[in-house]
C-alpha cells in the first residue's frame, strides 16, 4: 500500500472509531435505559471490527489461514467468557 | 494527611524500626527475613565490586539473547523459590505446634499464606516456565531469536518489577492478608485501608502486563519463525505446549489485569465495582479472577507436560508415542480450560444447573490429561530406559501427579466440593498437582537443558539426591493433608482446638523440613556443578542423544544459535541426521549473521516499573507520575531510534562452526551407559540396540 492510501485508511478508521465512541457516551449521558445498553453493545462490537479492519489491516483477500484461525479462536474465547459471565452472574442475581 | 513528598511512608513503615520500638516474636521473624534484603543487597554489591563483575552483569542485563533472558528468568525464580519454601515451611512448622495457638500471630500467618501463594504462582512458577520457554523454543524451531527480542527484555523487566514490589513489602509496610486470590470483600478499602492489598494488586498488575507481552511474543515466534519444512505437525511437543501456553497467556492475563485495575479504581478513586453498596458486585471480581485463574493453572502445567514429552522419548531412546494424540490433547486442554472457571466458586450460590454444567466440563479435562499420561507410559514401554535425574522426576510425576489429578476429579463434583472446599483437602490437591506436576517438570527441564545454555552438565549425583528429596518431602508434607481435610480442618487457619489433628500435622511439619532440605540440595547441586564445570563440559552439544534441533548446536549455544538455519524433513530431524551420517558434515557456504544489539530498554522500563509501583502503593504521587511519564518517554524514544544490529562476519561463524563439526566427526562419542560419567563430552553414540 502506498503512503497516502495508507494514511487515508487510518483516517477513516479514526473517524469511525470516534463516532462509535461518541454515540455510546452521549446515549448514556442523555437517554439511558435498556435501549442505550443495546446500542452500546452494538457500538462496542463494531468498534472492535473497525480496529481490526483499519488499524490491524485484517482482510479476507490474501488472508493467511493462520491469522484467520487466531481470529476465530479469539471469537470463541470471547464468546465463552461473555456468555458464561452473563449466565453465571445472571443466575446469582436471580437467586439473590 | 498524605505527605506530598513521602506519601504514607514514615519511619514506622519499616519493619525493622517497628521491631526496635516494640519488640516481639512475630516482628522478630519478619524483620529477620527483612534484614536479608538490605544485607543481601550490600553483600551482592560488595561481591560484584570485589570480583569486578559489573561489566559482565551489565552485559547480561542489557542482552537481548533469548538464552540469557531465559536464564535470568530462572535465576530470579530460584531466588523467589527460596522465599516461598521458607514461608511454606514456617507455616507448616507453625501449624504443627498450633494446637490452641502457635507462635505466629494471625495477622502474620495471613500475610504468610498470601505472600507464599502469590509469590509461588506469579514469581516462581511463571518465571521458571517462561524462562524455560525462552531458552528452548527458538532453538527447537531452528530460529535465531524470538520475534521481538527487545519486547522480551521488557517482559523480564516488568516481571522483575513485580518481584521487587512483593519483596520490598517484607521490609517496608506489609503485604495483603486476603490470600493469593485477593477477594475484594476483604481487600476493599473499607475493611482493609492499609498498603497490603495495594502491594498485591500493583505487583500482579505490573507483572501481568509483562506476561501478556511474553504470550504475544512467543505466539508470533512460533507462528512465524519456524525452520523451513517444520510444519505444525512436525513441531516438537515442548514447542506445541509453549504455543498453547502463549495463547492462554494472551487471553487469560487480561481478565487479571482488568481485575487489578478495577480493584485499584475502587481503592484509590472511590469507584464501586466490587463494593456492596452503590451498585457494586463483588461476585464479578471472583468471576473475572477465575476466568484468569483457571487457565493460569494450565499455563503452568502445559509446558511441564511438554518437558515430560521431551524427556520420555530421549531417555528411553524411542520415538514419542502418540504424537498426534498428545497435540490434540494439548489443544483440547487449552480450550476447555476456559470453560471451567466456575468450579472455583461452586459454593457461592449459583443454580444447580450452572454448577452441574461446570462440574461436567471440569470432569472432561481429565480425559485429555489421561491420554497424555498413557502416551508417556507407552513411550517408555519397551524402550531402553536410563535412570537419569530427569527420569526420576518423571517417575515421581507419574505416581504423584495422578493422585493429584484424581483428587481434582473429586473436587469437580459440586456436591463433594461443598464439603471439601476450603479444607486442607484442597490445599493437598493443588500442591499435589503443582509440585509433582509443575515443579518437577521445571526441575527436570532445567536438568535437561542446562548444558545447552552453560556448556556443562549438572552433576547427576546431587541431581538424584535433590529429586528424591523433593519426592519424599512432598509425600510427607502434603499427603497427610488429605485426611486432615476430610477430618474437617480448614485451610488458612492459624490455630485449632482439636487434638486429633496433631499427629498428622507433625508429619506434615517434618515433611516441610525435608522440602527445605530439597531446596538446599538445589543450591548445592548448582554450586558443586559450577565448581566442576570443566569436567562436566559437553562442548559438542548433544549429551543425551537428543532428537530435536536444539541439540544440533555446540554447547553453550553460540549467540546466533545456528550457523545456517536448519531445514527439517521429519519430526525428529536430528535423530534422522545422525542416522544417515549427515549431522556433522562440513558446510560449503556461510553468510554474515545479523543479530539485535544490546539495549537498556528493558532495564529502564523495569526500574521505572518499580518506581511506579512503589509510588502508587505509598501514595507518593510525584514518584508514580514521573515513573509513568518516564516509561512513556522511553517507549517513544526507543520506538523512534533506528534498530541497531550487530553483524557477525561469515568468517567468524565459519571458524566456530567448522571447529565444532570437525571435533564431532573425529570424536568417538560416548555410549549411553557412560553418559553420566566424565567421558560424556556431548557427542552421543547411539545405542547398539536399534532405536525404535
Ligand atoms: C515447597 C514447599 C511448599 C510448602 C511447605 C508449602 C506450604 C503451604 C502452606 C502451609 C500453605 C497454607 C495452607 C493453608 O492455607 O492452610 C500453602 C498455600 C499455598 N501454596 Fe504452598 N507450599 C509449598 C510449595 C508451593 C508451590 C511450589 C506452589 C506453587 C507454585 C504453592 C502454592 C500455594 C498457593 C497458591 C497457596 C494458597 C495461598 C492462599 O491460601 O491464598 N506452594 N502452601
Ligand atoms: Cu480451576
Amino acid at each position: 500500500m502506498e503512503k497516502s492510501k495508507e494514511f487515508h485508511h487510518y483516517l477513516i478508521g479514526f473517524v469511525l472509531a470516534t463516532i462509535l465512541t461518541v454515540i455510546p457516551f452521549t446515549l448514556v449521558a442523555t437517554v439511558g435505559g435498556t435501549t442505550s445498553y443495546v446500542v452500546l453493545v452494538i457500538c462496542a462490537v463494531l468498534q472492535a471490527v473497525v480496529h481490526m479492519r483499519f488499524f490491524l489491516h485484517l482482510s479476507y483477500k490474501g488472508q493467511q489461514r493462520e491469522d484467520l484461525q487466531l481470529v476465530l479462536f479469539t471469537g470463541l474465547i470471547l464468546l465463552i467468557m461473555v456468555a458464561g459471565s452473563i449466565w453465571v452472574l445472571g443466575s446469582l442475581y436471580a437467586r439473590m | 494527611m498524605v505527605d506530598p513528598l513521602f506519601g504514607k511512608l514514615s519511619w514506622d513503615s519499616i519493619i525493622l524500626v517497628q521491631e526496635i520500638e516494640n519488640p516481639n516474636l512475630n516482628l522478630l521473624i519478619t524483620s529477620g527475613a527483612a534484614v536479608m534484603i538490605p544485607v543481601g543487597g550490600v553483600l551482592l554489591i560488595a561481591l560484584l565490586w570485589w570480583l569486578n563483575w559489573w561489566k559482565p552483569l551489565l552485559g547480561w542485563l542489557t542482552s537481548v539473547d533469548h538464552k540469557k533472558i531465559g536464564a535470568m528468568y530462572i535465576i530470579f525464580a530460584v531466588v523467589m523459590l527460596f522465599r516461598g519454601v521458607v514461608e511454606g515451611t514456617l507455616m507448616r512448622v507453625h501449624q504443627a505446634t498450633a494446637l490452641n495457638g502457635g507462635f505466629l500471630s494471625s495477622d502474620h500467618f495471613n500475610q504468610l499464606f498470601t505472600t507464599h501463594g502469590t509469590n509461588m504462582i506469579f514469581f516462581v512458577a511463571m518465571p521458571f516456565l517462561i524462562g524455560l520457554i525462552n531458552i528452548v523454543v527458538p532453538l527447537q524451531i531452528g530460529a535465531r531469536d524470538v520475534a521481538f527480542p527487545r519486547l522480551n527484555q521488557i517482559s523480564l523487566g516488568l516481571t522483575g518489577a513485580g518481584g521487587f514490589l512483593i519483596t520490598i513489602s517484607l521490609l517496608i509496610g506489609e503485604f495483603a492478608t486476603g490470600g493469593w486470590t485477593g477477594y475484594p470483600s476483604y481487600n476493599g478499602k473499607l475493611i482493609n485501608p492499609g498498603v497490603g492489598p495495594d502491594y498485591w494488586l500493583i505487583s500482579l498488575g505490573i507483572s501481568g502486563i509483562g506476561s501478556t507481552l511474553t504470550g504475544v511474543n512467543f505466539a508470533v515466534t512460533i507462528y512465524k519463525m519456524r525452520a523451513k519444512g517444520m510444519t505444525f505437525m512436525r513441531m516438537p511437543l515442548f514447542t506445541w505446549t509453549a504455543l498453547c501456553t502463549s495463547i492462554l497467556l494472551i487471553f487469560a492475563m487480561p481478565p487479571l489485569t482488568a481485575c487489578c485495575v478495577m480493584l485499584g479504581l475502587d481503592r484509590y478513586l472511590d469507584f464501586h465495582f466490587f463494593t456492596n453498596d452503590m451498585g457494586g458486585n463483588l461476585m464479578n471480581f471472583i468471576n473475572l479472577f477465575w476466568m484468569f485463574g483457571h487457565p493460569e493453572v494450565y499455563i503452568l502445567i502445559l509446558p511441564a507436560f511438554g518437558v515430560m514429552s521431551e524427556i520420555s522419548p530421549t531417555f528411553s531412546a524411542k520415538r514419542l508415542y502418540g504424537y498426534t494424540g498428545l497435540v490434540a490433547a494439548t489443544m483440547c486442554i487449552a480450550v476447555v480450560s476456559f470453560m471451567v472457571w466456575l468450579h472455583h466458586f461452586f459454593t457461592m450460590g449459583q443454580s444447580a444447573t450452572v454448577n452441574a454444567a461446570f462440574g461436567i466440563a471440569t470432569l472432561l479435562i481429565g480425559i485429555p490429561t489421561g491420554v497424555k499420561v498413557y502416551d508417556w507410559l507407552a513411550t517408555l514401554w519397551g524402550g531402553r530406559i536410563r535412570f537419569t535425574t530427569p527420569m526420576i522426576y518423571l517417575i515421581g510425576f507419574f505416581f504423584l501427579f495422578v493422585i493429584g489429578g484424581l483428587s481434582g476429579v473429586i473436587l469437580a463434583n459440586p456436591t463433594l466440593d461443598y464439603q471439601l472446599h476450603n479444607s486442607l483437602f484442597l490445599v493437598a490437591h493443588f500442591h499435589n498437582v503443582i509440585i509433582p506436576g509443575v515443579l518437577f517438570g521445571i526441575l527436570a527441564g532445567i536438568h535437561y537443558w542446562f548444558p545447552k545454555v552453560f556448556g556443562f552438565r549438572l552433576m547427576e549425583s546431587y541431581g538424584k539426591i535433590t529429586a528424591v528429596c523433593w519426592i519424599i518431602g512432598f509425600c510427607l508434607t502434603f499427603l497427610p493433608l488429605y485426611p486432615l481435610g476430610m477430618m474437617g480442618m480448614t485451610r488458612r487457619t492459624v490455630d485449632y482446638s482439636d487434638p486429633a489433628y496433631v499427629p498428622l500435622m507433625m508429619v506434615s511439619g517434618a515433611g516441610a523440613l525435608f522440602l527445605s532440605l530439597a531446596f538446599t540440595f538445589i543450591v548445592i547441586l548448582f554450586w558443586r556443578s559450577i565448581v566442576n564445570r570443566k569436567k562436566l563440559a559437553i562442548p559438542m552439544g548433544d549429551p543425551w542423544d537428543g532428537r530435536t534441533l536444539e541439540w544440533w548446536t555446540p554447547s553453550p549455544a553460540p549467540d546466533w544459535n545456528f550457523a545456517i538455519l536448519p531445514e527439517v524433513h521429519s519430526r525428529d530431524p536430528f535423530t534422522e541426521a545422525k542416522k544417515d551420517g549427515t549431522a556433522y558434515q562440513p558446510i560449503e557456504k556461510y553468510e554474515d549473521i545479523e543479530l539485535p544489539s544490546t539495549t537498556y530498554y528493558g532495564l529502564i522500563i523495569g526500574v521505572l516499573g518499580c518506581g511506579l509501583g512503589f509510588g502508587l502503593v505509598w501514595y507518593i504521587w510525584w514518584m508514580a507520575l514521573a515513573s509513568f511519564l518516564g516509561c512513556v518517554v522511553t517507549a517513544m524514544v526507543y520506538g523512534f531510534l533506528p534498530k541497531k544490529e550487530i553483524v557477525i562476519p561469515a568468517e567468524e561463524v565459519r571458524k566456530v562452526d567448522e571447529a565444532w563439526r570437525a571435533e564431532a566427526r573425529e570424536s568417538q562419542g560416548v555410549t549411553r551407559d557412560d553418559e553420566s560419567t566424565e567421558a560424556n563430552k556431548g557427542l552421543a553414540r547411539p545405542d547398539a540396540l536399534p532405536a525404535v
